[in-house]
């Protein structure tokens, strides 16, 4: 016990009193008229901002979402009913704020930034949860591209740093996975990530918590958690609050990325409070502004101009479907939100595709400006080639006899569709996806049986890697392939085919 | 207007009228002072008034003391 100076905690304590002056207490305070369902109704109070925390006699917090004219309207930011009427409440004049910074790297937190990792929080700066999004005069262009390490995405439907790519599919297909693969991707890179995970069951965020822990992504992760016992007034905030924590970062130059998981169920727990609240209900009996809801929060991510840092913040929201109905209310409207999305269907899913992405329906729609040089020059032209393949695949499956150009693109889109399947926590770097498009490009692949090519791929990158490591070095590092590279590439995937027999 | 004063027991009358008429100094002369008691505020007095606190209490600055303390 000695390590714990009596001396030493004396002098801090009384530093601690001197630095702190005694005066009068004044506050306003309201009485709790009615309350029921996680929402209270307050009498008094008449300066009250929108968005005000009040703090109940019991020690509990709420947020004022309804002004009116000798009320107010509060959700309880608390589980249960803990506060009762008559008790009093006192307005704090601070709107709902997350602690923000370096601090919260590694960490897990509740919308309201009190740590759930079992470790003090101590933060220097804090950040209100709703803030206005980055004026267009503060944009830029999105022209970095964010590496997910799925070659179907980063081929195909490329994200950019600062864009908002939905992740969009019915359950059990994969959305999650593509979201933490994405996370891990950035091990190397200087993207921050944020987590947030949106009335979700604690089992499944405590293995997402592992798994991002195991492949030692935490470190620049926080994860923002709502979990679906809390107070919907939690689950509403928590991506909000994310954002805040994201846009701290951005705001210092930094390249964030922002999973929402999910919208879908955010969008459930705002309609929750606004029925409790008695918002009149619209279309499936969500409120009037379920729309701006969403628009706010992911107009936040944005590319920021040089002269403000250029930090940029990239979104990938998760709206789940149901029946893979994609023209329902919430997902039509994150649909027309977000800049493209990305589409998981279940009968690619149960079908062995995986990632279960539908290319047909899947589109990025700033990202192409933002992918790489190598990439490219490289998948140019494979969307229309498996969308070629998928519709002659119909006819050739009536058996009908085939002519020798139909044969080659059937096989050229089955090699293409099997090298996009790709195994969970598997990401591919810049120039392993570079080298494996090449290949398949220069049609080395057309002679190999199906069930043989992720072996012949995985010895193939090996090979290639080691024969042209300069330009794999160069690829990976500048994301840059002149003609000599490509050439170099091309050659040592030749040399390995001829070198490979099955 | 009326305004609720709690005050410890064994205040003396002089110091009560001593808070009253400071409050009508501030609020003028039409006001109706509700005594309370209360030994657990210690020393000092809570008034009410309009909505609003003023708190000046023994029991609450050493709560406020012990929040510096415990932070």
């Amino acid at each position: 016990m000695s390590e714990y100076m009596p001396e030493g905690i004396s002098a801090f304590l009384k530093k601690r009193l001197s630095e702190h002056t005694v005066q009068t207490i004044k506050y306003k305070y309201g009485t709790v008229i009615k309350t029921g369902d996680g929402v209270a109704r307050i009498s008094g109070l008449p300066e009250t901002k929108y968005g005000e925390l009040l703090r109940f006699e019991n020690g509990t917090y709420g947020m004022v979402l309804d002004l009116e004219e000798n009320r107010l309207g509060a959700v309880i930011l608390d589980t249960g009913d803990t506060v009762s009427e008559g008790d009093t409440v006192i307005g704090t004049g601070r709107v709902a704020e997350v602690p923000v910074g370096n601090e919260l790297l590694g960490r897990v937190v509740d919308p309201i930034g009190r740590p759930l990792d079992a470790r003090p929080l101590i933060a220097n700066e804090y950040s209100a949860l709703e803030q206005p999004a980055p004026k267009i005069i503060e944009r830029r262009p999105v022209d970095t591209p964010l590496k997910t390490g799925i070659l179907a995405i980063d081929s195909m439907i490329p994200i950019g740093m600062g864009q908002r790519e939905l992740i969009i599919g019915d359950r059990q297909t994969g959305k999650t996975s593509i979201a933490i693969d994405t996370i891990l991707n950035q091990k190397d890179s200087d993207v921050i990530c944020i987590y947030c995970a949106i009335g979700q069951k604690a089992s499944t965020v405590s293995s997402v918590i592992d798994t991002l822990k195991s492949k030692g992504a935490l470190e620049y992760t926080t994860v923002v958690v709502s979990t679906a016992s809390d107070s919907p007034a939690m689950q509403y905030l928590s991506p909000f609050s994310a954002t805040s924590i994201a846009e701290h970062f951005m705001k210092n130059g930094k390249n964030v990325l922002v999973i929402y998981d999910d919208l879908s169920k955010h969008a459930v727990a705002y309609r929750t409070m606004s029925l409790l609240l008695h918002r009149p209900p619209g279309r499936e009996a969500y409120p009037g502004d379920i729309f701006y809801l969403h628009s706010r929060l992911l107009e936040r991510s944005a590319c920021l101009s040089k002269d403000l840092g250029g930090g940029t913040l990239t979104a990938l929201p998760i709206i789940e479907t149901m029946g893979g109905n994609i023209s329902a209310y919430v997902p039509t409207n994150v649909i027309s939100i977000t800049d493209g999305q990305i589409y998981l269907e279940n009968e690619l899913f149960n079908s062995g595709i995986r990632p279960a992405i539908n290319t047909g329906l899947s589109v990025s729609r700033v990202g192409r400006a933002a992918q790489s040089n190598s990439m490219k020059k490289v998948s140019g032209t494979l969307r229309i080639e498996l969308s070629k393949f998928r519709e002659m695949a119909v006819f050739a499956r009536f058996g009908s006899d085939v002519d020798v150009t139909t044969a080659k693109m059937l096989k050229r889109g089955a090699v293409l569709t099997e090298l996009f399947k790709q195994e969970k926590s598997k990401p591919y770097s810049n120039f392993e996806e570079t080298a494996l498009l090449l290949a398949y490009k220069t049609g080395v692949f057309e002679d190999i049986e199906l069930k043989n090519l992720k072996k012949f791929c995985s010895l193939m990158l090996e090979y290639v890697k080691t024969d042209s490591s300069a330009a794999a070095s160069k690829i990976n590092t500048s994301g840059n392939m002149d003609e000599s590279d490509e050439r170099a590439l091309v050659s040592s995937i030749l040399e390995f085919k001829e070198s490979y027999n099955e | 207007m009326t305004i609720t004063i709690t005050v410890p027991a064994n205040i003396t009358d002089e110091t009560y009228n001593e808070i009253c008429e400071g409050f009508k100094k501030r609020y003028g002369n039409d006001i109706t002072f509700l005594k309370e008691t209360d030994e657990k505020i210690i020393g000092g007095f809570i008034a009410e008034a309009n909505g609003i606190v003023y708190d000046t209490t023994i029991r609450s600055k050493l709560n406020m003391v012990k929040k510096v303390i415990t932070e």
